[in-house]
C-alpha cells in the first residue's frame, strides 16, 4: 500500500531496526502525534540475509538492507504523511531518496561508531557527535542529529516543522515502544 | 556415458607399442545431474511480509492546540493559579502501560504497548497534580488503566482513592469512560468528594443522596462523569440501576471487602448493576477466607475463580487481576511503626469481679449442655472484656491507670494521640476521665454530618489532643496523619482490622514514627484471643507471599469453645468468626 496525500499537521514517524541473532533483522515505524500519542503503527517480519549477501554486499549490506528495503517498505506502507521520520539507526537514511520528508538521524556516539563506513571522526566524549559522512548536522531541539546532505532543504524543513512540538518531547522514548512491540509481535 | 579403453600391449621391444587397434566400449551410465544453484544477491521488498494497524480514535487530524478536544474526550482546562506543572522525580523510570495477561489479541495488546509512558501522558495533555505522585503509585495508575477487571489491594495509608482517581482521570481524557460509578461505605463519601476535588478537579462528581424521587433523577443524569454513592443507598436503588438503559463504563468498589458475604442482599444488588469494567479497592481482600476473595471476583469477574480451589491455584488464577504493595516495601522513606505491648495485671477489684463471672459464666455454659452455642460464648468473651476495660462496680481499670500516665507524658510534648475501642460506652468513660485533655469522640452516635468538624477540630485545635473513636466507625478511610500515638484499648478479632485502626495514623504524610500501644490483661481471656491473632495474621502472606499454604482463616468453633476449655457440641460444624 503506498503511502496517501493524507497530510498530517503533526504526524511524526519513528523508524528502526531491530537485530536479534535468534530472530534476524526487523523494521519497526511508529507514527505518533505532537502528544505522543500512537496513529499507526507496521513492522516486518524478520529478514535474513545469505552468508553470500553479506560478504558481497560486504559494508554497504547495511545501507541497503536497512534503508532502501526495509525502511522503505515501512514507509510505503503508512496512510498518513509524517512532518518527518526520525530514526536512530544511521543506515535508514538511506531511504530519503524514496520519500518526499525528511528522514533525521539522532545522533549517539553508539550510532555513529556502529556505522563505520559512514562516520568520519571518532566521536569525542563531550563534544557534540559530529555528522557522519554524506550527511550534515541539524539540531532537533537540542537534539543532536543529522540528514542527508543531498537534501540540503531538509535542515530548514526541519527547523520549521519543529517549532510547534512541546518542548518536553522525548525523541528517544518511542523506540523502546517499537522495541516492546516487535518482540511481542515476534513472540505471538 | 563413461568412456573405457581396452588395448593390448606387446612386449616385444622390436614391435610397436600398439599392435592391436584399441578396443573401446561405451557403456551406458547414471549420472545424477545436481541442478545449479542460483543465489539472488538482491532482497526482493515485495516478499517482505509486514504487519500494521491504525489505531481507533485517530486524532491524526486533529489540532491538538485547538480547543476542542477529540469526539469523545474530556477538555481538560488550562493551569490553575493552585496547581502546578508535574515535575516527576529525579531517576525513576517512565511508568510503561502493560496490557494484562486476558487481553490475547495481539492487536489490543499492542494498542496498550505503544501508548506512551504515564509521564508523557500527563505532561501532554496538561494534567496537574497537587504534589507529585510516587513511582508506584503511578505503577498502580498503569495497572488499573488497561484492566476491565482489577484489585488494587494496596496496604492502608498507600492512596489507593488517589490511584483510582487518577486512572478514571486518564480514561476520561483518552474518551474510554463517560460514566463512572464509585461505591463506597457511607462515612467516606465526603471524604471521596474531597479527594476528587484534589486530583482531578475537572471532574464533575455527583452525589446520589435525597429522597426517592431525587435519587431517582441523579441516577438518570448522563452530564455528570462520576456518580459517587454509598452501599446503602446502592441497595435501596437496586431496582432503579436495573431499569436503567444505559450502563455504566465503569464501577469502582471501596472497600470492597463489604460485599465478602456472596449471598448478602448488598452483594447480589452490587453484582446487578450494568457495567463494563469492574474495580476493587480494599487493604483486606481476605478478612476471615479465602471465601471474601472470591465473593470480591464473582463482582469482577464471574467464573475466574471457584471457592473449591486450594490457595496455591487461586493465587495463580488472581495474580495478573490482583495488585498489592506493602508500606515497608514502597515507602521506604515512611516512618516506622513502634508496637509497644502493655501487659497489664487486673486491679483487686477487676480481678475479684472477673473471677467471678468468668466462673459463673462457664458453669452456666456447661450447664447448656447440647444447647450449647457459639453466642452464648460470644457472650461471655464479651462480659469479660468489659471487666478486662472497667470494673463494673468501682469503675477501676488498670488500662485507664497506664493510659493516663502515657497521655500525660505525650501531651505535654504537644503530641495528639487517638484511642480505639470497640464499645462507645468505654468511649464515653474515657472522655468523661480524660476531660483536662479536651478528647474528641467519633463513633456511630456522632451524627454523620457532625463528623467531618470533629476531625478538622483533632487537626487544627491544640487544645484537643486526644480523640477517642470506635472500630467501627474510625477504622477505614480516615487520615489522622497528623497524630503520632495510637492506643488499642481494647482488642479486635481481625488483625486486619486492628491494622486499618492504626493506618489512619501511619500513612501518607506522616511526620515521624507512629507509635501503637496495644493493651493486654494477662491472665484473661484477652490473654488467650491474643494469641488466636497471631495465627490470624499469618493467613495474609501464604496467599499474598511466597509463605507456605494458609489454614483456614477463620475462628473455628473448636478455638472459641476452646477459649474456656469447653467441648464443640456434636453435631456444629460451621465456622464461627
Amino acid at each position: 500500500m503506498s503511502a496517501s496525500n493524507r497530510k498530517s499537521k503533526n504526524a511524526i514517524g519513528f523508524l528502526t531496526i531491530l537485530e536479534s541473532s535468534e530472530h534476524g533483522i526487523s523494521g519497526g515505524y511508529l507514527l505518533l502525534n505532537s502528544t505522543g500519542r500512537p496513529i499507526e503503527f507496521h513492522c516486518t517480519a524478520p529478514v535474513h540475509p545469505s552468508r553470500t549477501q553479506e560478504i558481497l554486499y560486504g559494508a554497504t549490506l547495511k545501507p541497503y538492507l536497512f534503508g532502501e528495503i526495509l525502511g522503505q517498505t515501512l514507509l510505503s506502507q503508512t496512510q498518513t504523511e509524517p512532518l518527518f521520520v526520525c530514526t536512530n539507526v544511521v543506515e535508514v537514511a538511506t531511504a530519503r531518496p524514496f520519500v518526499s520528508y525528511p528522514i533525521v538521524v539522532l545522533l549517539s556516539e553508539n550510532n555513529v561508531k556502529s556505522a563505520p563506513s559512514l562516520r568520519i571522526d571518532e566521536p569525542t566524549p563531550g563534544q557534540p557527535v559530529p555528522a557522519p559522512l554524506g550527511m550534515v548536522s541539524v539540531q532537533l531541539m537540542n537534539q543532536p542529529a543529522a540528514v542527508l546532505a543531498d537534501h540540503p532543504s531538509d535542515r530548514q524543513l526541519m527547523n520549521d516543522r519543529c517549532k510547534d512540538l512541546h518542548e518536553s518531547f522525548d525523541f528517544h522514548e518511542p523506540f523502546e515502544r517499537i522495541r516492546d512491540a516487535v518482540e511481542e509481535a515476534q513472540n505471538e | 556415458m563413461d568412456l573405457r579403453l581396452h588395448c593390448r600391449v606387446s612386449t616385444d621391444n622390436s614391435q610397436p607399442a600398439l599392435v592391436q587397434r584399441p578396443l573401446t566400449h561405451l557403456l551406458p551410465t547414471n549420472w545424477e545431474f545436481h541442478p545449479t544453484k542460483i543465489t539472488s544477491l538482491h532482497f526482493d521488498r515485495r516478499s517482505i511480509t509486514t504487519y500494521g494497524f491504525t489505531f481507533p480514535d485517530s486524532v491524526a487530524n486533529s489540532d491538538p492546540t485547538s480547543d476542542s478536544p477529540p469526539s469523545g474526550e474530556i477538555n481538560i482546562p488550562s493551569a490553575t493559579a493552585t496547581n502546578t506543572r508535574l515535575a516527576f522525580r529525579a531517576g525513576d523510570r517512565p511508568t510503561k502501560i502493560r496490557p494484562p495477561r486476558n487481553i490475547i489479541k495481539l492487536e489490543d495488546r499492542l494498542y496498550y504497548l505503544l501508548q506512551p509512558p504515564l509521564e508523557t501522558i500527563f505532561t501532554n495533555r496538561s494534567l496537574e497534580f497537587p504534589c507529585t505522585p510516587f513511582a508506584y503509585q503511578l505503577e498502580g495508575v498503569g495497572f488499573l488503566y488497561p484492566r476491565h477487571a482489577a484489585i488494587l489491594a494496596d496496604e492502608m495509608g498507600l492512596g489507593k482513592t488517589m490511584q483510582a482517581i487518577t486512572t478514571v482521570r486518564l480514561l476520561a481524557t483518552a474518551g474510554e469512560v463517560r460514566q463512572v460509578l464509585v461505591i463506597c461505605p457511607k462515612p467516606l463519601v465526603t471524604n471521596w468528594q474531597r479527594e476528587f476535588a484534589q486530583w482531578a478537579p475537572e471532574i464533575p462528581v455527583t452525589i446520589i443522596e435525597g429522597n426517592r424521587k431525587r435519587r431517582e433523577w441523579l441516577w438518570n443524569m448522563t452530564d455528570t462523569l462520576v456518580k459517587l454513592a454509598n452501599y446503602e443507598i446502592v441497595m435501596r436503588d437496586k431496582l432503579l440501576l436495573k431499569e436503567m438503559e444505559s450502563s455504566f463504563d465503569l464501577v469502582v468498589l471501596d472497600e470492597a471487602q463489604r460485599i465478602k458475604n456472596q449471598s448478602s442482599a448488598t452483594s447480589r444488588a452490587i453484582r446487578s448493576i450494568k457495567r463494563h469494567r469492574s474495580w476493587a479497592l480494599t487493604g483486606t481482600p481476605i478478612e476471615n477466607s479465602s471465601e471474601d476473595l472470591c465473593s470480591i471476583f464473582d463482582f469482577l469477574s464471574p467464573g475466574t475463580v471457584r471457592r473449591d480451589w486450594k490457595p496455591q491455584r487461586l493465587r495463580q488464577a488472581t495474580e495478573d487481576y490482583l495488585l498489592r504493595r506493602t508500606k515497608r516495601k514502597v515507602l521506604k522513606e515512611l516512618p516506622p511503626i513502634l508496637y509497644r505491648d502493655a501487659q497489664l495485671s487486673l486491679t483487686s477489684e477487676q480481678m475479684k469481679t472477673y473471677q467471678m463471672a468468668e466462673d459463673e459464666g462457664v458453669v452456666r455454659l456447661a450447664e447448656l449442655g447440647g444447647e450449647i452455642t457459639v453466642q452464648h460464648v460470644f457472650e461471655l468473651i464479651l462480659r469479660l472484656k468489659q471487666i478486662c476495660n472497667f470494673d463494673p462496680a468501682t469503675d477501676r481499670s488498670s488500662k485507664f491507670e497506664r493510659l493516663f500516665v502515657d497521655l500525660e507524658e505525650l501531651v505535654a510534648s504537644g503530641e495528639k494521640a487517638i484511642v480505639f475501642s470497640q464499645w462507645v460506652k468505654s468511649l464515653n468513660n474515657l472522655k468523661g476521665r480524660l476531660s483536662s485533655y479536651c478528647p474528641l469522640e467519633y463513633h456511630g452516635k456522632i451524627a454523620t454530618q457532625k463528623r467531618d468538624d470533629v476531625i478538622q477540630k483533632f487537626r487544627d485545635d491544640p487544645r484537643h489532643q486526644v480523640l477517642l473513636i470506635s472500630y467501627g466507625a474510625g477504622s477505614v478511610g480516615l487520615n489522622l496523619q497528623f497524630a503520632s500515638y495510637v492506643f488499642l484499648f481494647d482488642r479486635w478479632w481481625n488483625p486486619a482490622v486492628e491494622d486499618q485502626a492504626i493506618n489512619r495514623a501511619h500513612r501518607i504524610g506522616a511526620k515521624g514514627p507512629v507509635t501503637v500501644t496495644r493493651f493486654l490483661t494477662q491472665g484473661t481471656v484477652e490473654e488467650r484471643i491474643d494469641e488466636v491473632l497471631r495465627q490470624k495474621r499469618k493467613i495474609f502472606d501464604s496467599i499474598f507471599s511466597d509463605n507456605d499454604t494458609p489454614k483456614n482463616a477463620g475462628l473455628s468453633q473448636q478455638e472459641i469453645f476452646g477459649l474456656f476449655d469447653l467441648r464443640v457440641p456434636i453435631g456444629s460444624t460451621k465456622s464461627a468468626a
